[in-house]
């Protein structure tokens, strides 16, 4: 049954994973293009620094995609064709996470494994090192991260999603009437502020994400 | 603002650090909002007094502030009467005072001082001319301990340790965070002695960190072509005049001799640093740390010009030992305040579980 469903669900997801993976692939190499031995660790660390922010928006965008592509087809069918397997509820949502995950893998593996040879090919100076596996880590985790969080937004009903966007125009509406009253509080902020940071959902997204760091 | 508003404004500054940090802050910071909250009632009761006694003809009685005497250790502490945690925050300061200077702060008298606590919601102090300190009381006791070494302590009229320290001596530079800047910089400093101290060199660590003596400062920082080119690329932005041509002939030309000239006609005291003098406090804590309660009294009496020899004595252990232990204790802050941790990993993995979970919750199926 898992084959089947994962053989689906590759058919919905492959024109977000190959061009995702090859994109992935790419982007070591051209982050550390221009590193030459003549640099010094604070120019290199200008070149790194300056692509470091597009790793967690990719690694987002990619949950978001590859979620968007699993459910889609079973929103557009009304879930008819989910309620005809002979399988319970939960276990089709395991085999579609699972599915998702394993699918996630391959642009994973792909960052991964041109980071690390973008790393074999670039001259690093001393005091500096690189950690391509450490980044495809955190990057495996917030794709999966990323995943998660849209998969279960997407696996409600429309009343979930409300609901969800419901909470959010009220935080901003309430951070907007507050701060008439208390113009020094910022309930947005502060909202934002616990997801990124500490044990927060969003938390893996912050901070540093350096294939080249001191 | 009515009390409900204050409750309400109270609640919510709570709630946030709440979220934010630990139980302690959160403490502090609900005493310290309940202090100004408190201060704002004696204000009120103020206006309202003033306001009854509007229409009668009463001369004002001068308000003369009432100073009380604290001493703790060595501080003598002149406070006019206000929340202020003055004593709390003079015991921690000697505390730090003791733990850096050790013995021989008892041959360092502190200065008296006048620390006036003023109301937050004022503009200013009664004693403003005549204070060392004017500080609003609902400051932390951490801040005050800061203001008060910064003030009050001891001066040891050391001028060939202020002049590498660029000020003198105070506790409180070796903590993790400084020191994982402290490699950070290093690391990224555009002179190979930086990067190559941090690599485990020991001799770039004594140019980086300028130990020997002051007239051979240029020469042990920027040992390499390269560096001397690196000066003479930061000495030509900022001047001209004399020495336009030599910046000329080094850069242009690449001709090391001329950058070299360039350096030595540099004034010392001009010449870019490797490290900056935060770094340098650090490995002044680590040989103080690792000398024990003598280590400052033998600082000061180990006339050398050369910082290394010093800083040796009051380790008490050669100056190699001492560098290769703070290089361990860097890469240990670096590690310990890196952003990237096993408990955000952790976390991540469990609010994925959460959102699997929160899938399989959805009652998309059921009949709604």
């Amino acid at each position: 049954m898992f084959l089947a469903l994962l053989r689906t669900q590759w058919r919905w997801c492959r024109t977000i994973i190959l061009p995702g993976a090859v994109l992935l692939a790419a982007v070591p190499f051209l982050m550390l293009r221009d590193v030459t031995a003549a640099m010094i660790p604070m120019e290199v660390m200008a070149v790194v620094r300056a692509w470091s922010p597009l790793f967690p928006g990719l690694a987002a965008l990619l949950g978001l995609l590859v979620a968007l592509a699993t459910w889609a087809p079973d929103r557009r069918g009304q879930h008819i064709h989910a309620l005809t397997l002979p399988v319970a509820r939960w276990r089709y949502i395991l085999f579609r996470f699972g599915g998702g995950i394993l699918l996630l893998g391959i642009p994973i593996l792909a960052f991964a494994l041109a980071a690390w040879l973008a790393v074999q090919w670039t001259p690093i100076p001393d005091g500096l090192a690189a950690y391509p596996w450490s980044l495809a880590f955190r990057f495996a985790l917030g794709t999966s991260l990323a995943f998660a969080i849209f998969f279960a937004i997407l696996s409600g009903t429309p009343r979930t999603a409300a609901i969800i966007l419901g909470v959010l125009v009220a935080v901003a509406a309430c951070d907007i009437v507050l701060k008439l009253f208390l113009p020094q509080t910022g309930l947005a902020n502060d909202l934002l502020g616990v997801l990124l940071t500490g044990p927060g959902p969003l938390a893996l997204f912050a901070g540093r994400w350096m294939l080249i760091d001191v | 603002m009515s009390s409900w508003r204050l409750v309400a404004a109270l609640l919510l500054v709570a709630g946030r650090s709440a979220a934010a940090q630990g139980s302690s802050p959160l403490a502090e910071e609900i005493a310290r909002l309940e202090r100004r909250v408190d201060s704002m009632r004696v204000e009120q009761r103020h206006a309202t007094a003033l306001v009854a006694a509007a229409g009668t003809v009463v001369a004002p009685a001068r308000s003369v502030a009432t100073l009380d005497l604290i001493r703790v250790g060595g501080f003598q502490i002149r406070a006019n009467r206000s929340p202020l945690p003055v004593t709390a925050a003079a015991e921690e300061a000697w505390r730090q005072l003791g733990g850096y200077f050790g013995d021989e702060l008892a041959q360092l008298p502190l200065r008296p001082i006048l620390v006036e606590g003023t109301h937050p919601d004022s503009n200013g102090g009664s004693l403003e001319e005549k204070a060392d300190l004017v500080i609003r009381w609902d400051q932390s006791v951490g801040s005050l301990v800061a203001q008060l070494i910064g003030a009050a302590g001891p001066d040891p009229l050391d001028a060939d340790l202020e002049q590498w320290l660029g000020g003198r001596p105070r506790p409180g530079s070796g903590t993790v965070a400084a020191l994982a800047k402290a490699r950070d910089q290093l690391v990224l400093a555009p002179f190979s002695t930086g990067h190559d101290c941090v690599a485990g060199d020991l001799i770039a660590c004594r140019g980086a960190l300028r130990l020997g003596p002051a007239d051979g400062w240029a020469a042990q920082s920027f040992p390499e072509p390269g560096d001397r080119r690196q000066v003479a690329l930061l000495v030509g932005r900022t001047r001209s005049g004399a020495l336009a041509a030599g910046v000329e002939r080094c850069l242009g030309a690449r001709d090391d001799e001329s950058c070299s000239a360039v350096v030595r006609a540099v004034d010392i005291s001009a010449l870019p640093s490797v490290a900056d003098q935060a770094t340098r406090r650090t490995l002044l804590d680590a040989a103080l740390r690792r000398g024990g309660a003598g280590a400052y009294h033998r600082l000061r009496a180990t006339p050398s010009p050369a910082m290394e020899v010093r800083l040796a004595a009051a380790a008490g252990v050669p100056i190699d030992t001492l560098l290769a232990d703070w290089r361990v204790e860097m890469v240990q802050a670096v590690r310990t305040v890196t952003p990237w941790s096993t408990k955000i990993g952790v976390a991540g993995i469990g609010w994925l579980v959460v959102f699997l979970a929160c899938a399989l919750w959805s009652s998309r199926w059921r009949a709604d």
